[in-house]
């Protein structure tokens, strides 16, 4: 069981849904589905994808990635009331972040001079060096705690969540933000792609005729801190992060695991961390890709393992997978529900699949939720959950 | 902490049922295999978690996958390419080789990556996340990251980690390693442990 009671301070998220929470929660509770045309580059691939309109124009000097992570940090840091003086008093600061297209050098413009023996300018290298986001944001911000990324794929933003809560517990760090930021960008929309799981059209999460995913692009991120913390600095409290869990497939590099072993033991870890039984989650924020393996194995798992009172749905239908963005994405998202003591529909749904047998939140409704749970699956067998509670 | 086991890999080490893998995973793999030898993974000792750390990746991997793009086109590029360029593959590799069930983590830093592995895992026995951990440093040189350096502000830690090769350690619950405030070296550190 959890010693170290964590609560959320501040939230801050860019997405298809919008640049701020406020806008989310509007999109959501009008069931806007933002999916467009990918035009942020070149690209034969004729796949829908999700876009986050950045506020203002993009700077040539900074990734797009570390753009969106700015806007989503900003909002975090200015709804917890962490000042400019707090990097410089005594307090420990540290930023964990999760992403996939910022861990690379994937210009493929200066690789294309470099193999050809032309380069221009190192100026791409320079960028990715810069691009680190949460070293950058710690020296930003001068904070004094550590700066880490998180690189676990699909499940990278609930894992920086759950390696924040680590750093407090073990009174590493007094305040983390953590979060997630990843780009569209064509390495991953050609990848994945490549293995033949992105959607023609809107995605269909954990419906019986779902065809794929659709990539999304965006950035979350939540302040973590304890109770005594927040207290001493006049942070409203949003919402408890109960339990964070994870636990390998040890499976295969791209496929889950079709008997959810470790989709489970996370589950069930997180719940006994909670000290929370199985009927005590109002909710679930599933990972919800909409491929035709990841639903069925979730969908599967949470017919078995929880009640009917336990309300199911994906919010890829909004945001598209956002890669290492998704879990903090989602995180955010799930804390929003408790908060508003609602839920949106899951977007893309019309039919049950037999083989799930599972009918998730098919209309928007207004309920009671005290805890939640939301799940990440990712590339590599990774397979991770977190519990909140409204406060 | 305790250290349990430590193993070391190169390029040329070869690893059973590893064939498609890129050299990052193998090198990975191999490393930690050689550093669990003494641990019964597969039957008795279930709560072992991974922590992979890394400054730049499987980077020589992207370049593949830019290869496949520049060279055929957006349309037919090889899914095992990119599926071994996402970092956190050699990590998962390792989980099934030694059926490992418990957490896995892959982190990058340019600035001190094997540092803050060695702090969470200290923090994942301390909590009690963890009985074991597996603690896997690796990097690979690259000609593109090997010329930009000699153009480029490469933090200086990143000075040390241009060469190719892994490094493991397997740690337990305990006082005898001390975490330094710097690991100037990875390879190094891990070897004098």
């Amino acid at each position: 069981m959890n010693t170290t009671k964590i609560f959320i301070t501040g939230v801050g998220i860019i997405s298809a849904l919008g640049n701020s929470i406020e806008e989310t929660y509007g999109s959501l509770s009008a069931g806007k589905v933002n999916l467009g045309t990918l035009d942020l580059f070149d690209c034969n691939i004729n796949k829908p994808c999700f876009k986050a309109e950045l506020p203002a124009a993009p700077s040539s000097s900074k990734m797009r990635t570390k753009e969106l992570a700015d806007i989503a940090f900003h909002q975090a840091i200015s709804q917890a009331k962490i000042l400019q003086q707090d990097s410089q008093n005594e307090l420990r600061i540290g930023i964990c972040c999760g992403t996939t297209v910022a861990s690379q050098l994937n210009n493929i413009s200066f690789y294309r001079q470099f193999r050809e023996n032309r380069v221009k300018s190192f100026g791409p290298v320079e960028q990715y060096l810069a691009g680190n986001i949460s070293e950058a944001l710690v020296k930003e911000h001068n904070f004094s705690g550590p700066g880490l990324n998180v690189v676990n794929a699909c499940s990278s933003g609930s894992d920086a969540i759950g390696i924040a809560m680590s750093w407090i517990d073990q009174d590493i760090c007094d305040i983390v933000i953590a979060g997630g930021a990843d780009e569209l960008n064509l390495v991953p929309i050609a990848g994945f792609n490549s293995l033949g799981i992105l959607s023609d059209s809107a995605c269909k999460p954990f419906d019986k005729n779902r065809n794929g995913l659709n990539l999304g692009e965006g950035a979350a991120f939540l302040v973590l801190e304890r109770e005594s913390t927040a207290q001493t600095r006049n942070a409203q409290l949003l919402a408890e992060c109960c339990s964070y869990s994870t636990a390998s497939d040890a499976y295969h590099l791209t496929t889950p695991r079709p008997d959810a072993k470790g989709l489970k033991t996370a589950i069930e870890q997180s719940l006994s961390k909670a000290n929370l039984n199985i009927d005590q989650i109002d909710f679930i924020n599933a990972h919800g890709t909409a491929t035709k393996n990841n639903d069925a194995v979730e969908g599967q798992l949470f017919k078995k393992l929880f009640n009917k009172k336990t309300k199911i749905l994906s919010t890829k239908g909004y945001t598209g997978h956002t890669l290492g963005a998704a879990g903090s994405i989602d995180a955010v998202l799930t804390i929003l529900s408790l908060q508003k003591q609602w839920l949106p529909k899951n977007a893309g749904f019309s039919e049950q699949d037999p083989e799930i047998g599972l009918t998730p939140v098919n209309k928007s409704i207004d309920f009671k939720a005290e805890f939640a749970l939301s799940t990440s699956l990712a590339f590599g067998g990774q397979n991770s959950a977190i519990i909140f509670r409204r406060i | 902490m305790e250290l349990l086991g430590k193993g070391f890999a190169n390029k040329d080490d070869k690893v059973k049922n590893m064939r498609r893998a890129d050299n990052f995973s193998k090198m990975a793999v191999s490393a930690s295999i050689k550093a669990v030898t003494d641990l019964d993974t597969k039957n008795k000792e279930k709560n072992i978690s991974i922590i992979l750390a890394t400054q730049f990746g499987p980077h020589v991997t992207t370049f593949k996958f830019l290869d496949n793009l520049l060279d055929y086109s957006e349309n037919s590029v090889s899914p095992t390419v990119f599926s071994h360029s996402v970092h956190n593959a050699a990590a998962s590799y390792i989980a099934s080789a030694l059926e490992i069930i418990g957490q896995t983590l892959t982190i990058t830093s340019f600035i001190d990556p094997l540092k803050q592995a060695f702090i969470l895992a200290d923090a994942w026995l301390e909590t009690y996340q963890a009985e074991k951990v597996i603690i896997c440093y690796v990097e690979e040189e690259s000609a593109p990251f090997t010329e930009s350096q000699l153009h480029c502000n490469f933090p200086s830690y990143s000075k040390h980690c241009f060469t190719t090769g892994a490094a493991a350690a397997v740690v337990k619950k305990g006082s005898q390693i001390k975490i330094p405030m710097e690991v100037t070296n990875p390879f190094t550190f891990i070897e004098e442990l």
